[in-house]
């Protein structure tokens, strides 16, 4: 299936190092991936605080890993940005 | 030490500059800065006075780490009654002036009466003067400043000044230091204004010694090396505040168009990516990062605008290299405008730093003004024959030229939001709490951030609470009342320290300040003691604002965010629970259900 994934601010630096960093792309993945485990496949998971957003809408932390993915969504991770 | 145990205190009525000693048991109870300040505030004059009056004071404070080696410990506070607000005013600045003040000797400057002419006072060490000032009445800070080291001849003396809009009387006015740092919200530089008060100058040459330097330096090696390897503080070096800019608008948190709208179609043309990027003529926004006094982050952005825009097609003054967009002026001067033009913006930008004014006070007054000429209750013959639509650059421009002069339309601009809609009859459409203007989150897919807002004991603000996480997970109210009320004491307990606050967003933990503090100064200074210090600091500013006559009718949002559902986002169909919030916020605090604070809760605190 695919899913578009956008990357905002520095989280693009805590991708795993055999990805080619990007900001916003179309992943192809397998069915049943979670919100929580495609960013533990990226690779930031276990690096850094982060804030999720599925079609629009939060993804609280406590559902990250059942919140399945399926075909054509659009999923936005965000590093705990503060102040401005 | 960290203190260095000194006030000066500037009679501007009979032109006389006093040392005294600092009240060593305020300093041990408020540390410094921003609590220190306001507790000599609210020892020394009336609440209730009017902000303009002599009777009013303003108060130029650092921290027991100003001054010293802790990364960003250059950080300086102005303390009145604000002028925009009639509430407590504490505004932070960074720049070399901060650190430059507390090498001179000083941890307060206090500044009493009204001059029967414009002055300046000239700090060098223990020897200060007002200095006559009519010279530069009528010139902008980024006249005077030049001036003032050129009649010293000495090009390392640090320059904090009014421009003229605090000179008019322009009520979001604030005190520039280093030609693009500001002191920026409430109209402190409004009150400098009134008392003929036209800049300070201070060249310092004392240092600042810590209590325990051992301890001292090991602190402070710790909290900078966390610093270091902070991804977060690598964003801020490289993309600034500006960063915000996507992540807001894509959740619909970015007020736009005074609100009526929650994410900006522009907001791609406003974020660090484009700032980064050449435009049409090649040319790029963004020269480099700027960093303060002792800072090891670096947030500030350094630009320029292509000389072919028009905003300064023909004036070379303003193709120079100078401070450019952050996440708030970027908000303020274009999605609460409407306007997408990065050079427009960074234009009027600078026009606020060169008048002196608070650029999101400007932003969201001109915002209001666009709406009520959307709506006709604001028309060309009250503008000058300028359209004043949403969107319009070209007027973002002049007006900000106007406002920061005070002519023509101006005038009404420079009123602030709250009294510009009241002047036409539509008080509703000012977006701000106790008269300030919001900053640059919507309070409705930011709950938190709203009841920070309400709560703000200097009007509206997003440097008074720190609820981003909660608030980007969820737009659900439970919870937020804690989160809200505990990081206010914590940043109120930074804020007295003189560190920058964009530390804590940069990998620093509340005990980095515990310890680099309990190095310098003298007393255990824990991390549960200092966390009740910044509670203490935010009761006290409470009590300062109760006895000027605000009461918890004064905790509130306007109507469009306690009423109007949001158009699009996370929150689309949700207003702000802050009814909700607030009386569980209240009893948090120990408060009564009126927003008081009870006996218990002043005793417990020493208030």
């Amino acid at each position: 299936m695919k899913i578009n994934v956008r990357l905002m601010g520095w989280l693009r630096e805590y991708l795993r190092s055999d990805i080619e960093t990007f900001d916003d792309k179309d992943l192809e993945l397998e069915d049943g991936i979670t919100v929580g485990k495609l960013a533990e496949d990226l690779g930031f998971r276990a690096e850094t605080e982060f804030m999720a957003m599925r079609n629009g809408q939060h993804v609280k932390p406590e559902v990250l890993d059942t919140t399945v993915l399926v075909d054509g969504d659009a999923v936005i991770y965000v590093p705990p940005l503060k102040g401005g | 030490m960290g203190w260095q145990r000194k006030i000066l205190r500037v009679n501007l009525t009979s032109g006389t500059c006093v040392r005294e000693p600092l009240n060593m048991a305020w300093a041990q109870q408020f540390l410094g800065s921003r609590g220190l300040a306001t507790q000599y505030l609210m020892a020394e004059i009336d609440p209730k006075v009017d902000p303009l009056a002599p009777e009013n004071k303003l108060i130029i404070a650092t921290g027991p780490l100003t001054g010293t080696i802790a990364s960003t410990g250059g950080r300086w506070t102005a303390v009145t009654k604000g002028a925009l607000t009639g509430a407590i005013a504490a505004s932070n600045s960074g720049g070399q002036f901060g650190g430059e003040l507390k090498m001179a000797g000083y941890d307060l400057v206090i500044f009493e009466g009204r001059s029967p002419h414009p002055v300046y006072l000239y700090i060098e060490d223990d020897r200060a003067a007002l200095l006559d000032a009519s010279h530069l009445w009528g010139r902008s800070v980024w006249e005077v400043e030049p001036a003032i080291k050129a009649t010293h001849e000495d090009p390392l003396i640090r320059v904090a000044s009014i421009g003229q809009a605090g000179e008019y009387g322009c009520r979001y006015a604030c005190i520039v230091n280093d030609l693009h740092r500001a002191a920026g919200r409430s109209g402190v530089g409004t009150v400098m204004g009134s008392k003929n008060l036209k800049a300070i100058a201070v060249r310092g040459t004392k240092g600042v010694r810590p209590h325990d330097p051992a301890k001292f330096m090991s602190a402070v090696k710790v909290a900078t090396d966390a610093l270091a390897q902070n991804k977060g503080r690598k964003g801020m070096t490289s993309d600034g505040t500006i960063a915000m800019m996507d992540v807001t608008g894509t959740f619909g948190a970015l007020p736009t168009r005074n609100n009526r709208e929650v994410q900006f179609e522009g907001a791609p043309k406003l974020n660090a990516k484009s700032m980064k990027a050449p435009n049409e003529h090649g040319h790029t926004n963004l020269i480099q990062n700027a960093a303060c006094f002792a800072c090891t982050i670096g947030c500030g952005r350094i630009s320029h605008i292509d000389p072919q825009h028009f905003s300064v097609k023909d004036k070379p003054q303003y193709q120079k290299a100078s401070g450019g967009l952050e996440y708030e002026t970027a908000y303020a001067l274009g999605s609460a405008v409407g306007v997408d033009d990065m050079d427009a913006a960074t234009y009027a930008g600078f026009l606020c730093n060169e008048y002196g004014m608070d650029p999101i006070s400007f932003g969201g007054t001109l915002a209001c003004a666009m709406e009520l000429f959307d709506i006709g209750a604001i028309t060309k013959e009250h503008t000058g024959g300028i359209e004043l639509t949403f969107g319009n650059a070209e007027a973002l421009c002049l007006m900000a030229e106007l406002a920061g002069k005070g002519d023509g339309f101006g005038r009404d601009l420079g009123l602030g939001s709250k009294r510009l809609a009241e002047k036409y009859g539509r008080p509703e459409l000012s977006m701000g709490v106790k008269g300030q203007e919001f900053a640059a989150y919507d309070g409705r897919a930011m709950q938190g951030m709203g009841l920070g807002y309400a709560t703000s004991n200097r009007g509206a603000c997003h440097l008074r609470a720190n609820p981003y996480g909660a608030d980007f997970t969820s737009t659900a109210t439970e919870g937020k009342a804690e989160v809200v009320r505990t990081s206010q004491d914590l940043i109120s307990a930074i804020d007295a320290t003189g560190l920058c606050l964009f530390t804590l967003h940069s990998g620093a933990t509340p005990e980095h300040y515990a310890d680099q503090i309990d190095g310098a100064c003298e007393g255990d200074w824990t991390l549960p003691r200092l966390l009740e210090t910044g509670e203490r600091i935010w009761n006290l500013e409470r009590q300062f604002n109760l006895a000027a006559g605000l009461t918890s009718k004064d905790d509130t949002l306007p109507k469009r965010i306690l009423e109007e559902p949001a158009p699009s986002g996370v929150a689309k169909g949700l207003v702000s629970g802050l009814k909700t919030m607030l009386p569980e916020y209240y009893a948090q605090r120990g408060w009564g259900a009126d927003g008081v604070p009870s006996a218990d809760t002043l005793k417990r605190l020493g208030l």
